[in-house]
């Protein structure tokens, strides 16, 4: 052995340390294969909507689908609570864009609804208005006819009349050749004992407010109160408190005001602006009627929410519900009440049991890409003009109108809301029509 | 030899072999070592693209995002991710792309333009402000319209004095000065909201808003007289003043057109415009497979009509009536599939069904295939009335496009054919009135009284000067 032999017998590395480091450089690959997925750098931190999400309402219910299932799409476009056939119990009223008929889900036991269609098929029924018309006696039912939910210019709009002759309704249309109209409501602005209409005509680019005068034998007499873009909503009451019903006018499309047309007697009318803002994009989308504050003047809720300029919606932080409070003599003072995103519609009913009336909202254009995004959300009423925010659903998404009321005869307040829905995608959240109906009974 | 020395003479060509084998396995090691803390370096430097939930687009969509998202590295790609995501309604991932080029690269003038449309799109309001700031201070050449868009903001927030400043800033955009008068009526100024919408009203005579504008503040003031008057020029004048947001809208709409199934729609549209039917009923079969859309199947429906493959196309009217509800279109189409087949009977029911509530100007080619439809039936008076509504419905259309002398036409063969269609007489008036022949127009507003003495535009016509 030479003494390099030797040297080299000396300085050789043990197996133990050359298996350890072979073993390294192979099983490290394998380490970092596994290890892969989360060596990434951190994921960008994305805008999370303020009005989206709120903590969650104790109000048990039972969820209840009305009529139908909700087939490919459903699109409803009104609904409302009313003893159509005033036998003491309710009933509801629904416009159904994608089936094209006014449907009465007729009240027939407990929980339990008759689906009828009422008259004949009519391009995208809209708003509606129960009045008996040609008094008879019984109630009638008038159509805002839309002609389309997409945006469009052209005159498909028109106000229909489904006349009750008891065992079945029978249309008779009242005015055509209109641009899109969205709602329709009743009351004798004239005083001489017969019911006219007012009338929103949507439109697109080009819109106008109307009012029937009622002149018997199904004849009515238009008259034009204001040519503008957009007046979507037409509710009718005594705001001024004269004794003589008024009409007041929720406009959108970049105006984002309410007109009163408080009613002079005579067929004349005085125009006036009790809301306006120059946030052109407040997306208000539907003015109801309410009491509030119960002191017998009637109030008007508008919700803001709409918001498809281009294509897809989110929602944004000035969306929420305004309580425009009747001070008396036409007078209105703005009270914010929260701030929800992509609100559609709202109702009032005291939901809590506690005396006082909460709101009920639904929403059409939340952050529906977020799951616990609130699509019913509960306003309630903590008194002295405080309302506070609570989740009460998050499905189906696209709640678009809505209306509360005892539904099942147990005293306590129950609700009814419609989906819209013009994505395509996302099919297990869609909606038709859903009932939420209280289970607690009344002590 | 002793077996000991024997031993050790192969110990030395073990050691030596260790030895290489312990260097290599060192080399190897060190070199992953390195390999890889460089790359964590350089992923970490930069930023991964954001998350997103993909059942919101199609699969198609999906399945180009996600390739995007992977090859996401300099500014021009986080700016075409970040496009794309907006035009596909992921706006908080948009934003967060957008701020991603502009980090990259913050001279760019245009990506500070998206990047503040992008943040309006959330609401956040001040944070668009201060990035279209960034797009004016970078020299973008879309000067006047980035002010009216800061504008635009001050009045979301509901500022109408900074709106108003940025407003003159936007040198003489129509909508610039649109939104001077809006405010000017909001603030009580009504005179000075006159005088320039009266202005943009004479410049820009086909457009509405100003004519709106015009006829609200005549309405507030109780003049019914000029309130009538102005409520007539906005009815007829059919456009909206040009606007910044058109070249924004236009953008985002060529863009989601430009992903997955929406693509396949729009080449298909090409195809099918430029007479190429095979090609486009392949690309619509393909948007097809990745969901059902009665949007789709109706323009398949349409490429197999053309093609004289009437039973196929009536079996897809068919599946869209079924799935997607009724429309009075889609059964008067179903009708023409059956008229084809030589199913007459069946397609006079279905076109006598759709007319019961078909309504607008498509509603004309309807009635003229019923008018035909009873003409073979040898029901002459029926065939009669539904030609005098097919001339109707075109003239209605032809005059709220401003197309009046087509429109005279129209309505005068409407009320020939049909003297009791009282809205013929009506919009008969009106088309006279519009082409300045007064004493005509008196004449056909008489008519639509004759047979319907409530009409309260017609009567409201013959009062007005």
């Amino acid at each position: 052995m030479t003494a390099a032999d030797s040297k080299r017998l000396r300085v050789q590395p043990p197996l133990v340390r050359v298996v350890l480091v072979v073993a390294l450089a192979v099983l490290f690959p394998l380490a970092l294969l596994i290890a892969w997925p989360s060596l990434g750098p951190p994921s960008l931190p994305l805008h999370v909507s303020p009005v989206s999400q709120f903590p969650v309402a104790e109000w048990p219910f039972h969820k209840q689908v009305l009529g139908r299932g909700p087939q490919f799409r459903p699109r409803i476009t009104h609904v409302r609570i009313v003893d159509l056939d005033q036998d003491g119990r309710p009933d509801i009223l629904a416009s159904d864009a994608q089936h094209k008929r006014v449907f009465w889900y007729r009240s027939v036991g407990p929980r339990q609804w008759q689906e009828i269609p009422l008259g004949g098929e009519l391009n995208v029924p809209a708003g509606l208005a129960v009045v008996d018309l040609d008094g008879d006696g019984d109630l009638d039912v008038v159509v805002a006819v839309l002609g389309s939910v997409l945006p469009a210019d052209d005159r498909i709009g028109q106000v229909v009349w489904l006349e009750n002759r008891g065992t079945e309704f029978v249309d008779h249309i009242v005015l055509d050749h209109l641009r899109r109209v969205s709602d329709v409501q009743a009351a004798d602005f004239n005083g001489d004992g017969r019911p006219d209409l007012a009338v929103a005509v949507y439109g697109y680019h080009h819109g106008e407010v109307l009012w029937l005068e009622n002149r018997g034998s199904g004849r009515f007499r238009e008259h034009r109160l204001l040519a503008t873009q957009g007046p979507s909503h037409v509710p009718v009451a005594d705001f001024t408190g004269d004794g003589r019903p008024d009409i007041g006018v929720l406009v959108s499309q970049d105006h984002e005001e309410v007109w009163l047309f408080a009613n002079q007697g005579n067929g004349r009318f005085t125009p006036r602006l009790i809301f306006q803002t120059c946030n052109f994009d407040l997306g208000s989308a539907s003015l109801r009627l309410a009491d509030l504050d119960a002191d017998g003047r009637p109030d008007l809720l508008l919700c803001a929410g709409d918001n498809l300029e281009i294509n897809h919606h989110y929602p944004q932080p000035w969306h929420g519900c305004i309580w425009l409070r009747n001070k008396g003599a036409g007078e209105f003072e703005t009270i914010r009440l929260a701030a929800v995103g992509g609100v559609y519609g709202a109702a009032v009913a005291d939901l809590t049991g506690d005396g006082l009336p909460d709101v009920v909202l639904c929403c059409m254009f939340n952050d529906w890409r977020t799951a616990a995004a609130a699509s019913l959300v509960l306003l309630e009423n903590q008194g002295h003009q405080q309302f506070t925010p609570r989740t009460l659903d998050t499905l189906p998404i696209h709640l678009a109108v809505i209306d509360a009321g005892d539904l099942d005869g147990d005293g306590r307040a129950d609700i009814v809301a419609g989906g819209l829905h013009l994505d395509d995608l996302a099919p297990q959240r869609w909606g038709r029509l859903t009932l939420w109906l209280h289970t607690l009974p009344r002590p | 030899m002793d077996p000991s020395q024997r031993a050790c003479s192969d110990c030395s060509h073990c050691s030596h072999r260790r030895v290489w084998i312990e260097r290599l396995g060192l080399f190897v090691l060190i070199a992953e070592l390195v390999g890889v803390g460089a790359w964590l370096v350089w992923q970490w430097s930069g930023r991964a693209p954001p998350e997103f939930d993909g059942t919101f687009v199609d699969a198609q969509t999906q399945a180009e995002l996600r390739n995007q998202s992977a090859s996401c590295r300099k500014a021009a790609d986080w700016a075409q991710l970040a496009s794309h995501f907006l035009a596909s309604g992921y706006f908080p991932q948009a934003e967060v792309c957008f701020r991603q080029a502009r980090q990259r690269e913050p001279g760019q003038a245009d990506f500070a333009l998206w990047h503040a449309f992008a943040l309006e799109r959330l609401g956040e309001i001040e944070a668009a402000l201060e990035v279209y700031g960034q797009a004016l201070h970078w020299g973008h050449p879309r000067r006047a319209d980035v002010h009216y868009y800061i504008g635009k903001n001050f009045l979301r927030l509901e500022q109408p004095e900074a709106a108003r400043r940025a407003f003159v800033e936007a040198d003489d955009l129509p909508a610039a000065r649109y939104e001077l008068a809006m405010l000017a009526a909001r603030e009580g100024r009504a005179e000075e909201a006159r005088r320039l919408a009266a202005q943009l009203a004479q410049e820009f005579p086909t457009t509405y808003p100003p004519a709106g504008l015009l006829h609200r503040l005549a309405v507030l003031q109780g003049d019914a007289v000029t309130a009538a008057y102005w409520a007539d020029q906005f009815n007829y004048r059919p456009r909206p003043l040009p606007s910044p947001f058109d070249q924004e809208a236009d953008w985002i709409f060529r863009l989601a057109n430009s992903l997955g199934r929406d693509r396949l729609f729009r080449d298909a549209g090409r195809h099918y415009q430029a007479g190429e039917w095979e090609q486009a009923e392949r690309l619509l079969r393909q948007a097809q497979q990745l969901v059902w859309t009665p949007e789709v199947a109706d323009r398949l429906a349409d490429v197999l009509f053309v093609q004289g493959r009437y039973a196929a196309a009536a079996e897809l009217l068919r599946e869209i009536l079924e799935r997607d509800g009724p429309s009075w279109e889609l059964l008067w189409r179903l009708g023409q599939a059956q008229a084809s087949l030589g199913r007459t009977a069946e397609a006079g029911q279905l076109w006598q069904r759709a007319q019961r509530w078909a309504t607008g100007p498509l509603a004309a080619e309807l009635y003229q295939d019923l008018s035909q439809w009873y003409q073979a039936q040898g029901q002459m008076q029926q065939a009669q009335w539904f030609r005098g509504r097919a001339h109707l419905t075109r003239g209605i259309h032809l005059l709220d496009q401003g197309q009046t002398a087509t429109a005279l036409s129209e309505l005068e063969q409407a009320v020939r054919q049909v003297p009791e269609l009282a809205d013929a007489w009506f919009f008969l008036g009106e088309t006279y009135r519009q082409t300045g022949r007064p004493a005509e127009a008196q004449q056909a507003y008489q008519q639509c009284l004759r047979y319907r003495p409530h009409h309260g535009r017609a009567a409201d016509a013959l009062k007005s000067p």
